[in-house]
């Protein structure tokens, strides 16, 4: 299973970005190899609009099954819910690391529905 | 004659110009048509009360092909709007995004778009009475404005030989909807009011105007002293048809849903007289 965390940095230990197209970083951990490794998404974060859309069917080509931060807007959510991709919240005053260790312990909460949108 | 009547925003008392004088041409014996083109809020059959025959009006939308599509992108790609998502295995229109441009149809290579509709409004028709009538009515929370307005103004092209005059109520404001209601006109009537922030919006209809290089006369409604408009007119050269006095009783007449016939006569007959004067 591969989980995606929305990132501020490249490093694990530094905290979640709360925005999901815009983030500048995204941290893919694949829990089967037990390793991850980070995406520069600054040339989604430049977008002035579509970047959820443009996210959400990265984060699809990228195989990700879980999808942890902070929202997302109703048109990535329509696109990761046809792709059966779960999304669930995540703290932005936690770092990426502790946000997959809530994860893995079943403390998140699953974001049933949209976000406002960021048009 | 073709005459759209606009204004820069709402509430100057353009629709009511538009129904009255419409009104007053059918009882001089002119065969009227009135078109209540501001689609998004149509308000013109409030007055008339006619029983209106309904069809939908559509617009372009693409629906894919799966057997066909290689999921290459090309079409999310090249979507202005933004309107298609597509990754692996999966594609997806955002039909509220979507404005029907066939871009995505035309830049695929693997003929997987197909031609798809999707209804965006209806349009209302009542030929029966003098003035007839004729609306179009967006669906709520849809944006396809100026699509519609088109669909509105095809029917009336196949039903306008029958009329000496059609009355166009355009839509408030200075965007592409009035653009599309007063491109092909013959006449453009500005409705505008006598007040300092009736003066702003008038002049930017103005300009509009000034730039798609389209001549129009003005009605200046709830008359007080011209302060502002008669002195821009003067150096603008524009021709004014028409001072309507601030009287309470039009309000009190259009609050009430009626008319404000008669009393009026004279303005009607007046705006009347110096369109087809402009026109000889
Ligand atoms: S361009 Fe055609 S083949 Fe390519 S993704 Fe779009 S629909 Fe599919
Ligand atoms: S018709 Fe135009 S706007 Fe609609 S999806 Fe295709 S390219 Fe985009």
């Amino acid at each position: 299973m591969k989980i995606l965390v929305t990132a501020l940095k490249d490093d694990v230990n530094e905290k979640m970005d709360p925005r999901f197209g815009r983030a500048r970083y995204w941290y893919v951990y694949d829990t089967e190899k037990n390793e991850g490794y980070f995406i520069d998404n600054s040339k989604n974060m430049s977008l002035d609009h579509g970047a959820g859309i443009q996210a959400a069917t990265s984060i699809v080509d990228e195989g990700v099954d879980v999808l942890i931060t902070g929202s997302v807007g109703p048109k990535a959510f329509s696109v990761l819910e046809a792709n059966n991709i779960r999304i669930f919240k995540g703290y932005a005053d936690l770092s990426v690391k502790e946000n997959i260790e809530g994860f893995n312990k079943d403390e998140l909460e699953e974001i049933q529905s949209a976000g406002k949108p960021h048009i | 004659m073709k005459v759209a009547v606009i204004s820069g925003k709402g509430g100057t008392g353009k629709t009511t110009f538009a129904i009255n004088f419409s009104k007053f041409l059918s009882k001089i014996g002119k065969k009227v048509l009135l078109a209540d083109l501001d689609v998004e809020e149509p308000n013109g059959n409030l007055f008339f009360n006619y029983p209106l025959k309904y069809s939908e009006s559509y617009t372009y939308i693409p629906k894919l092909i799966k057997e066909n599509c290689a999921y290459c992108r090309e079409c999310a790609e090249k979507c202005m709007f933004k309107a298609l998502a597509v990754s692996k295995g999966f594609w997806m229109l955002f039909p509220e995004l979507c404005h029907g441009c066939r871009a995505c149809e035309y830049v695929c290579k693997f003929e997987a778009i197909a031609e798809d509709k999707r209804c965006i409004g209806k349009i209302g028709i009542n030929e029966v009475n003098n003035p007839s009538f004729i609306e179009g009515r967006l669906n709520v929370g849809e944006v396809l404005t100026t699509s519609l307005i088109k669909d509105v103004k095809k029917k009336i092209k196949r039903i306008e030989e029958k009329y000496e005059v059609v009355v166009m109520d355009a839509p408030p404001g200075t965007s592409c909807p009035v653009i599309e209601v007063v491109k092909d006109v013959d006449k453009v009537i500005v409705v505008a009011e006598d007040s300092p922030f009736g003066f702003y919006d008038f002049t930017l209809i103005h300009d509009l105007l000034s730039e798609l290089n389209k001549d129009y006369h003005l009605v200046i409604n709830k008359f007080k002293d011209g302060k502002e408009i008669i002195p821009f007119c003067d150096k603008e050269s524009i021709n004014v048809l028409a001072k309507i006095p601030l009287e309470k009783n039009i309000a009190y007449k259009y609050s009430k849903g009626e008319f404000a016939l008669d009393e009026y006569d004279e303005v009607f007959r007046d705006v009347y007289n110096k369109l087809i004067e402009v026109e000889n």
